[in-house]
């Protein structure tokens, strides 16, 4: 392998680990795939392995986050089925409750788990993709397809896109509320003082 | 809890990567390419980081405060970094060191033996 050839394989490989990493370290991890090419005493399948453990480790750390988002959304699918289906007797409110719940919590998780409000909405946005099969899901299964044409569907969907990851996002900054509740506990204070003084 | 965490609440262990990284820098400053041989060596070749795992090894340690980069050297590449351990650092590697200690002693003191 010439180092040309690795430095541009190396270089894909840098652009898609986290921005944090890349605006800061980038440079650094070039020069060090440099260093271990011009040292003789490394192995050129020694600079591979390093590649693909790179690789691996990039790939490990998205993996987890959807496999933590697969089972958020299976347990939203959960719920729909036995409320569709009557196994339990679930209450529609009850059930919308639940599932914005869980995406609450996916996005809750996420966040708690990476450190960081983009790890969370990772999370959840892997929920919600997972939670979508209950759409054909209640076509095929309970021949329910309640739109008149393909606009109305897409609307639909899109609206549902947008109140899931409204909840995800809410779960996702929770970790970080502690940062600025301050902020917030003055300014609700001065709204709640406002209020009082309001004349009647 | 967040990786950052990890490291900094008591007693939780750290992982194999991390700890042969705090090892290396508990002998010396080091540079990114002089940690990833060191922990190849002193690992017996069991953990070998690529540049990346490496580097992103080195900003989580940053972030908790357990290792401290230093001032770019002007004689070397501007790119290289170099790393030293902190306080807190060398108190963590300790801590992980007693509590590897503690678990050989468990051990011995079960007559758990190992098969060859």
């Amino acid at each position: 392998m010439t180092t040309r050839w690795a430095n541009r394989v190396y270089a894909l490989i840098v652009a898609f680990y986290p921005r944090k990493i890349r605006k800061k370290y980038a440079a650094a991890m070039k020069l060090l795939l440099d260093d271990m090419l011009e040292d003789p005493g490394t192995p050129k399948r020694r600079v591979w392995m390093a590649l693909l453990n790179d690789v691996a480790n990039l790939v490990g750390g998205l993996r987890f986050g959807a496999l933590l988002g697969a089972l958020f959304g299976v347990l939203v699918v959960l719920i729909w089925y036995v409320g569709r289906s009557d196994i339990v007797p679930l209450d529609t409110m009850m059930g919308l409750v639940l599932m914005s719940a869980l995406f609450v919590a996916a996005g809750f998780t996420g966040a708690r788990r990476s450190g960081t409000l983009a790890g969370g909405i990772w999370v959840g946005f892997v929920a919600g993709l997972v939670s979508a099969v209950t759409v054909p899901g209640d076509y095929l299964l309970f021949h329910n397809f309640p739109f008149y044409d393909p606009m109305s569907f897409v609307f639909t969907m899109a609206i549902s896109v947008v109140v899931v990851m409204l909840f995800v996002l809410l779960g996702a900054s929770a970790p970080g509320f502690s940062r600025y509740r301050h902020r917030v506990g003055r300014s609700a204070g001065a709204f709640a003082g406002a209020w009082r003084q309001e004349p009647d | 809890m967040s990786r950052e965490r990890q490291f900094t609440k008591p007693g939780s262990p750290l992982t194999a990567p991390v700890f042969y990284i705090l090892l290396s820098l508990s002998i010396r400053d080091r540079h990114g390419y002089d940690i990833l041989k060191h922990v190849e060596e002193s690992s017996e070749g069991r953990i070998r980081l690529g540049p990346a795992t490496l580097y992103t090894a080195l900003k989580r340690l940053l972030d908790a405060g357990l290792i401290a980069e230093l001032e770019p050297d002007p004689e070397q590449d501007p790119r290289r970094r170099s790393y030293r351990l902190t306080p807190p650092g060398r108190t963590k590697l300790k801590a992980e060191l007693t509590r590897m200690d503690q678990a050989i002693v468990l051990a011995g003191a079960r007559r758990i033996r190992a098969r060859s």
